[in-house]
């Protein structure tokens, strides 16, 4: 029993609104400068390598990696809102509505996959390359799966998925704003409670096979039915720790004061807390039975990761995924002050990037390390084995990706209330308390 | 402070019958700068610990060095029987791998930190207790259906009858009595 409890129609208009005049205002532009600055940079950055394929492998190797990035945090937008609405979550309703501009993006970040269906996807999916997969019986089985073709078909059937759940549940959340009476607000509640459910199998189904498709492919060789989960959780890694770094900024910036408190936070860091055990033990497992088993045609992934500088990143993404917010995010108080936990959820973002170089790069040097060993060059496939090389293309599309993630990010910052005010049970989620 | 002779004292029982009330009520004592006191209620009442200006319990840092400790005792005992006492070979495997030990060190790490969680709680609440001088009063018991109570007691430094059963009086008590050990 708290001194008072707070009242939605309290709720002060400056605090819940963003101002036009203000930098938060202006992210969408920020981020169209940053996407135009990024492409730039990648397409037409200098490359290290001499041969054509090298620096094109490389540049779409940096694409991809970049744009797994920002399809993530769109991703993660969207499976918190979906189960959000499938709990019937009272306390997260205060910080949902961020989560409802990250997942918005999703319609348009994925639209970045379309160059890999294409001709570029030639540089990066080994299996693309109909001559050599004939001559592969490993890949030849699979290729029922993974030809051109059915990529394709699958690829929009993500894309339908995706655009249509975003789309969806954006659209109601934004009318249930202007809802006229309290039964029409319900009305939209309601909606988007029927749709969760169907959603989360959709997409449960579309991630798992997204990643298999973007990432697990660069590999064909090598499977692992663990991918998916092990996505899932860099995801929900990600979303929950962009949520405290949008939130916390957004209260320096003098909005939702009131409205998002201690006990918000609380929540956000046990779940960034938990899904830090859970990505551990999906990747500790994931590696455990492969290396129990120690058969070549699964050890060999990991085996191009345990080599030189490709070693060191290995360990980084041990301790910085698992023993760093491990330790560092135990303490109930830490948890609490958002001063603290932003500074996790930073590194928490920093690392889902980490670990999705870690699986997008090595691939490409263990191929072109395998190309410069078939033409004789030995000290240049021992360079690709042993050293890590981040180019121009790297971080262009990097910022390129966080670019376009920012311009639609801002696009629906500004268009909307930051809470979802006629949500029913958001006067519960401001006085919400944990025990 | 006189001695009262007789049978030894517990303290002081005070009862309320709303949540508001006994809210209020442990402000004041907590204000009025007891220690030793406790208060009981049906079901949790947000934010009375605060009222009742609780510090945070030392618990988690018994857990935490418990499973701490678990840890390493189970990597030190695997490592000492796969290596020292009964050096087998298995698949190949070295004798002693940090991969193949996590499972094991994971399960004896939990299994010590829910042993310090457990007996750690019952430590510190003095846990298990065959008898709490508070049972003695009958209408105590309505402290687990509808009423609300306040219990000062007699070891606390700044109880003394007169003045401890005013302030109880003050706070707004339906009624406040003396409790024997």
């Amino acid at each position: 029993m708290s001194a008072h409890k707070k009242k939605v129609a309290d709720l002060e208009d400056n605090q819940i609104t963003v101002d036009p005049g203000s930098i938060w205002a202006k992210v969408w532009m920020v981020g169209i400068g940053l996407a135009i600055l990024g492409f730039a940079i990648g397409f037409a950055g200098p490359s290290p390598f001499k041969e054509d394929d090298a620096i094109q492998a490389k540049l779409w190797t940096g694409y991809l990696n970049g744009f797994m990035f920002a399809l993530s945090l769109g991703l993660g937008g969207l499976v918190f809102v979906i189960i959000q609405h499938l709990v019937r979550a009272n306390w997260s309703v205060a910080v949902r509505r961020i989560a409802e501009h990250a997942m918005f993006t999703l319609p348009f970040v994925a639209l970045g996959g379309i160059p890999l269906l294409l001709g570029p996807g030639h540089h990066v999916f080994e299996w693309m390359h109909t001559e050599h997969v004939l001559h592969d019986p490993m890949i030849k089985a699979k290729l029922a799966y993974l030809n051109h073709g059915s990529f394709k078909a699958r690829f929009g059937l993500y894309l339908a998925i995706w655009s249509g759940l975003s789309i969806a549940f954006w659209n109601w959340s934004r009318k249930q704003d202007d809802a006229k009476s309290t039964e029409e607000a319900a009305e939209y509640a309601y909606k988007q409670r029927f749709l969760a459910p169907i959603g989360l199998i959709a997409f449960a189904l579309s991630m798992t096979f997204g990643a298999f498709d973007f990432m697990m492919s660069l590999d064909p060789h090598w499977f692992s039915t663990m991918y998916g989960v092990y996505i899932f959780a860099g995801v929900a890694l990600a979303i929950h720790s962009l949520l405290v770094v949008v939130i916390h900024f957004l209260q320096r910036g003098g909005m939702l004061k009131d409205v998002v408190t201690a006990e918000h936070f609380h929540d956000l860091g046990k779940f960034m807390f938990g899904f830090t055990v859970f990505w551990t033990y999906i990747g500790f497992s994931q590696y455990f039975l492969i290396w129990y088993a120690n058969i070549p045609e699964e050890t060999h992934w990991f085996m191009y990761r345990a080599h030189g500088q490709w070693l060191n990143l290995s360990y980084l993404v041990i301790f910085g995924r698992f023993v760093i917010p491990f330790f560092l995010l135990l303490r109930r108080g830490w948890k609490r002050n958002s001063n603290y936990l932003v500074w996790m959820a930073f590194w928490i973002i920093f690392m889902e990037f980490i670990d999705i170089f870690w699986l997008v790069q090595p691939p490409f040097a263990h191929h072109a390390a395998s190309r410069a060993e078939e033409a004789g060059a030995m000290e240049l496939a021992h360079h690709f084995h042993s050293y890590i090389n981040v180019t121009a293309a790297d971080v262009g599309f990097f910022v390129a990706f966080v670019g376009v993630f920012l311009t639609v990010f801002g696009y629906s910052l500004k268009s909307m209330k930051l809470v979802p005010i006629q949500d029913p049970r958001l006067e519960e989620s401001l006085n919400h308390e944990n025990f | 402070m006189a001695k009262t002779k007789g049978p030894k004292k517990f303290g002081l029982l005070a009862e309320y019958d709303t949540p508001g009330a006994i809210f209020k009520a442990c402000e004041k004592v907590r204000d009025a700068g007891y220690r030793r006191w406790d208060s009981f209620t049906p079901f949790p009442v947000h934010n009375l610990d605060k009222a009742m200006g609780i510090k945070p319990s030392v618990l988690p840092w018994i857990v935490f060095a418990c499973g701490m400790t678990g840890a390493a005792c189970g990597m030190l005992l695997q490592w000492y029987t796969s290596t020292i006492v009964y050096p087998i070979v298995i698949a190949g495997k070295p004798l002693f791998s940090a991969q193949a030990n996590v499972p094991v060190t994971f399960e004896v790490g939990i299994l010590f930190a829910s042993f310090g969680a457990v007996f750690g709680m019952l430590g510190l609440n003095k846990l298990p207790a065959f008898h709490h001088p508070l049972f003695k009063v009958p209408r105590f018991s309505r402290a687990t259906d509808d009423r609300f109570f306040i219990a000062i007691e007699a070891i606390d430094p700044r109880y003394d009858l007169e003045k401890t059963k005013k302030l109880l009086e003050d706070t707004g008590a339906v009624k406040v009595e003396e409790v024997e050990e």
